[in-house]
């Protein structure tokens, strides 16, 4: 399984802090997060690709956004706001 | 008369309640454009470097810039240039809403300040003149009691910025402040306290013009849309406390004084968890669309406290906090005292780990101990007991502790370490190590090239992507736009070449707003090393080589200081970073670098 965690916005309007899916590609990944929390479609995904403003991070070493990014079992994925310094 | 200015700026002479207006070329204008780049400018032509920071002599500057006045949302901002009593460099900070607005309508494009009033004054600049007003009754308002007593006697037409008691005490870190917001790094707050001044009210109806008025309307009109677009959601939505459980996360929260890398305190103090409970209302500065003041409720009888990342970070998991009402409570007293936040909580964070180590007698300085932060602060704007060694910052007081406590220290030339934990971002790393501020975030936001999906191949590609963004935010200093509207742009330096078009009527290249970036950047570097830089400054607490924590090794000294010499070669300095006079001529600096081989009575290339 992979762990999705999700930080801020995501957080804040789904009410949910952790979920499990299925390993795949990002894009796989994400879809199933979205099929899972549909209230984060339009919000920071869509069609299982991330908005602008939207990155995610692998297993706290990684970011990315490309969706072909394979994640394997046992990834935790943070989904998180892109710009992720204060000014 | 320039479009966008009015080609002049004023100086201020306490002692004498005087003023003299000085003409600004065109020329100066084009090579700095406003703000900070101004502001440096300034600081060298007036040869700033030969007074220490709370000297009186030692001029402080308020600059404003050609985008102010504009309808550019987030441009109505001010820069303030000078000594830092904290690193003994350079010190600019930035500060937002009617004060730059009102200030600019003076009629000039800069107030400067020099010398130093016999009591505890006001300054009143008006197009009509200047006067300095006895107010010894203001002594010990903090900075909101003082904005409003000052506005009810002259009016509410004027715009008012004012330092708080610890301003007056010579708290090395104190902060202006203006409706709220804080021109807060640096200590330029115990500069004007030295100066006297209590506060600055300014009262203005002149208007620059426009080179083109359309065309900035409708640049202003997509900078909006753009700026409520996904790219700022974070800041609208969250505030710039979504960093606090993200950076918990990875393992890049300092806590305890840089002891670890992430705290249980960031779960209570993340704005997941204060957002829904405490949360009480969203604001905006004057001229802005963002919206990014996010404020929380300390007690429901009064008005909310705004909280962002870097003071979440420095009064809470940096000296072990986590109890939100504490923090609030802290944010609130530094908001109220006029103190920076982020180097109040790092003074107390470090002076915690002192007492740790013995190397402080004070036991109940303890980490995680929400009683001893709220005492260190009392004791601190007091000035009392520890209270005297604390209102020092870091470096003072780690300097009368030895050599150990040098080590430990968090600071760069003195300021205080946002909250980032470095040693595992390298380019962060360096950006704070080389910053003429000190330890320094606001001006590069190199931390992007760190967490980037695209990270650099190589070393030579992390120093290219962070000498872009330093020259990034130098323009967005001095344009001055806010760094929140950063990731907006699709061509940054198109973006601003097209408004300082509509603004000013000249034509910059993204090539040429580049060079205005170097000259200023170089500019700073100048000024640092005519009041003494030497090239071991440019590094990062000892500890950080030393030591690692529970999310990060020791960062390689041997790649540092690679890196370091990459950057000076890259901005075209010497391997040690000293400024080779063909690039002082090449940016139109060499006058000031004459004054500094005069000064060293030597005919040798500067510093080299």
């Amino acid at each position: 399984m992979v762990t999705v965690e999700l930080f801020g916005t995501a957080r804040l309007c789904s009410g949910v802090s952790q979920v499990e899916v299925q390993p795949g590609s990002l894009q796989e990944v994400l879809c199933q997060l979205e099929h899972r929390l549909p209230q984060l479609r339009g919000v920071c995904i869509r069609q299982g690709k991330l908005l602008p403003g939207y990155m995610v991070n692998i297993n706290g070493q990684r970011f990315t956004r490309d969706p072909h990014y394979r994640v394997g079992p046992g990834d935790v994925v943070l989904l998180l706001s892109a710009d992720a310094g204060g000014a | 008369m320039p479009f966008g200015y009015h080609g002049r700026w004023l100086e201020v002479d306490l002692q004498t309640a005087s003023a003299q207006e000085h003409e600004l070329s065109k020329e100066v204008l084009c090579q700095y454009i406003g703000g900070v780049g101004l502001g440096v400018w300034l600081m060298l032509q007036l040869e700033a470097w030969r007074w220490a920071a709370l000297e009186p002599e030692a001029p402080l500057a308020l600059v404003f810039s050609p985008l102010v006045s504009s309808p550019l949302t987030t441009s109505a901002k001010f820069a303030v240039v000078g000594r830092s009593p904290l690193t003994n460099r350079i010190n600019d900070s930035l500060a937002s809403s009617t004060f730059a607005l009102v200030g600019k309508q003076t009629g000039y494009d800069a107030l400067v300040l020099r010398g130093a009033a016999r009591e505890l004054s006001l300054v009143v600049v008006e197009p009509q003149g200047v006067q300095v007003i006895p107010v010894p009754e203001l002594a010990g308002c903090s900075c909101e009691q003082t904005q409003a007593e000052v506005r009810r006697r002259l009016g509410p037409e004027f715009a008012v910025l004012a330092v708080g008691p610890a301003g007056e005490r010579g708290i090395a870190f104190a902060t202006l402040s203006h409706q709220g917001r804080h021109a807060g790094r640096g200590g330029s707050g115990a500069v004007l306290g030295a100066k006297g001044v209590k506060a600055l009210a300014v009262r203005g109806q002149q208007r620059v013009r426009w080179a083109r008025p359309k065309v900035l309307t409708q640049l202003a009109r997509k900078l909006a849309q753009l700026a409520q677009g996904p790219q700022t959601a974070k800041y609208r939505q969250l505030g710039t406390l979504a960093n606090m459980a993200v950076f918990n996360r990875l393992g890049l929260l300092p806590a305890e004084n840089f002891q670890k890398g992430s705290s249980p305190a960031a779960t209570a103090l993340s704005v997941e968890q204060l957002q829904p409970q405490t949360l009480q209302v969203r604001e905006s500065c004057q001229v802005c669309n963002i919206g990014c003041d996010h404020r929380y409720t300390l007690q429901e009888d009064q008005p909310g406290v705004r909280l962002e990342y870097e003071s979440a970070y420095a009064l809470g998991p940096l000296c072990g906090i986590s109890d939100p009402q504490t923090v609030l409570w802290a944010a609130r007293f530094c908001d109220h005292w006029g103190l920076d936040t982020i180097s109040t909580g790092a003074t107390v964070a470090f002076a915690m780990e002192c007492v740790q180590r013995g190397w402080l007698k004070e036991p109940w300085l303890q980490f995680g101990r929400p009683e001893a932060l709220r005492r260190a602060l009392e004791l601190m704007v007091r000035r009392q007991g520890v209270g005297e060694l604390l209102a020092l910052g870091t470096r003072a007081m780690a300097e009368q502790l030895g050599p150990e406590a040098l080590a430990i220290a968090p600071q760069v030339k003195g300021l205080e370490l946002p909250g980032y934990e470095l040693r595992r971002l390298p380019a962060a790393a360096l950006a704070m190590a080389v910053a003429t501020r000190g330890a320094d975030h606001n001006r590069t936001s190199a931390y992007e090239v760190d967490f980037s999906p695209q990270p650099p191949e190589n070393d030579n590609e992390l120093v290219q992507r962070l000498i872009w963004h330093e020259d990034r935010a130098a323009v967005m200093d001095s344009l001055i736009l806010c760094k929140f509207l950063r990731g907006v742009f699709e061509d940054f330096f198109a973006s601003a070449s097209e408004m300082l078009w509509a603004t000013t009527g000249w034509h910059f290249t993204a090539g040429g707003l580049h060079q205005v970036a170097r000259r200023i950047i170089t500019a700073r570097k100048l000024f640092n090393i005519l009041c003494g830089w030497q090239p071991q400054e440019d590094t990062l607490p000892e500890r950080f080589f030393t030591q690692g924590t529970s999310t990060a090794g020791p960062l390689s000294r041997q790649r540092f200081e690679r890196l370091k010499r990459l950057y000076y070669l890259q901005r075209g300095w010497t391997p040690e970073g000293w400024i080779p006079w063909q690039q002082l001529e090449h940016l139109g600096l060499a006058q000031f670098g004459l004054l500094c081989t005069q000064e060293a009575e030597t005919s040798e290339p500067l510093g080299s």
